[in-house]
């Protein structure tokens, strides 16, 4: 089960609590995100310092969150390893979403976004 | 050299528990990267059986890993019925925002072989993984 620590009214921290995000865990861990988005949460930082592997599925689920925020909100992802890095820079996914080093740059940027 | 030779239930926790054990048998054999790309092929290719073979509980998924000189192989069985002939040959998806699909194609990216049979009513895959 994830856990978080909302800033303000619409950004919200995540851990997803969980060593490898991946398809024996990845829709809990959409579903509970989803969960938050719905509760106008859309300026989310979903920290991956506690995540060691993520697979496609995982990937799919960070993908339909972004999809999900859409325009009106955006995800920060912070703190990847060196091996789930990997994973988004194979897929090109590194493209896509935005990293940055720890939790505290990853609010500030939602905060000034 | 054979290293490990398992089974596990047709369920997706049963990969997340086997993965780490994979790959830290698998270290003595590829760099830190290939390491990296060893897993992510080895646990889409258990996956993508577990989701799709479907195969029943009493069907369990066979696990067989060898290294060498050469680097490693590992061989996936199931009794589960044949998958598409042309699973590891057709186009893959390229939409970057799908949120499923990107599983053979990351097979084919991270391993340096793969060989699906299909042998005395069982489906067979063959991953292998250059050294260095």
């Amino acid at each position: 089960m994830i856990t978080t620590e909302t800033h303000g009214q619409a950004i919200c921290l995540v851990d997803p609590n969980m060593p490898r995000l991946t398809a024996a865990t990845a829709t809990a861990f959409k579903d509970e995100v989803s969960g938050l988005i719905d509760k106008g949460y859309d300026r989310l930082v979903i920290d991956l310092a506690g995540v060691g592997f993520v697979d496609s599925s995982g990937l799919g689920a960070l993908v339909g969150l972004l999809k999900k925020v859409g325009n009106r909100g955006e995800i920060v992802l912070c703190q990847p390893a060196d091996s789930v890095m990997q994973m988004f820079r194979i897929t090109r996914m590194d493209r896509v979403f935005k990293f940055l080093p720890d939790r505290a740059q990853a609010l500030d940027a939602l905060k000034e976004g | 050299m054979p290293l490990m030779s398992v089974t596990i239930q047709p369920v997706l926790a049963e990969v997340d528990a086997l993965a780490p054990r994979l790959t830290a048998a698998a270290q003595p054999y590829l760099t830190q990267d290939r390491l990296v790309a060893f897993e992510i092929a080895v646990v889409e290719a258990l996956s993508n059986v577990i989701r799709h073979a479907g195969l029943r509980p009493d069907q369990p998924v066979g696990v067989d890993m060898q290294g060498s000189a050469n680097g490693m192989e590992v061989t996936i069985t199931d009794d589960g019925p044949p998958p598409p002939g042309d699973l590891f040959t057709r186009p893959q998806p390229d939409d970057p925002m799908a949120e499923s699909g990107r599983g053979i194609g990351l097979i084919l990216m991270c391993a340096n072989g793969v060989e699906a049979r299909r042998e005395n009513g069982r489906n067979s895959l063959t991953l292998r993984f250059a050294a260095g």
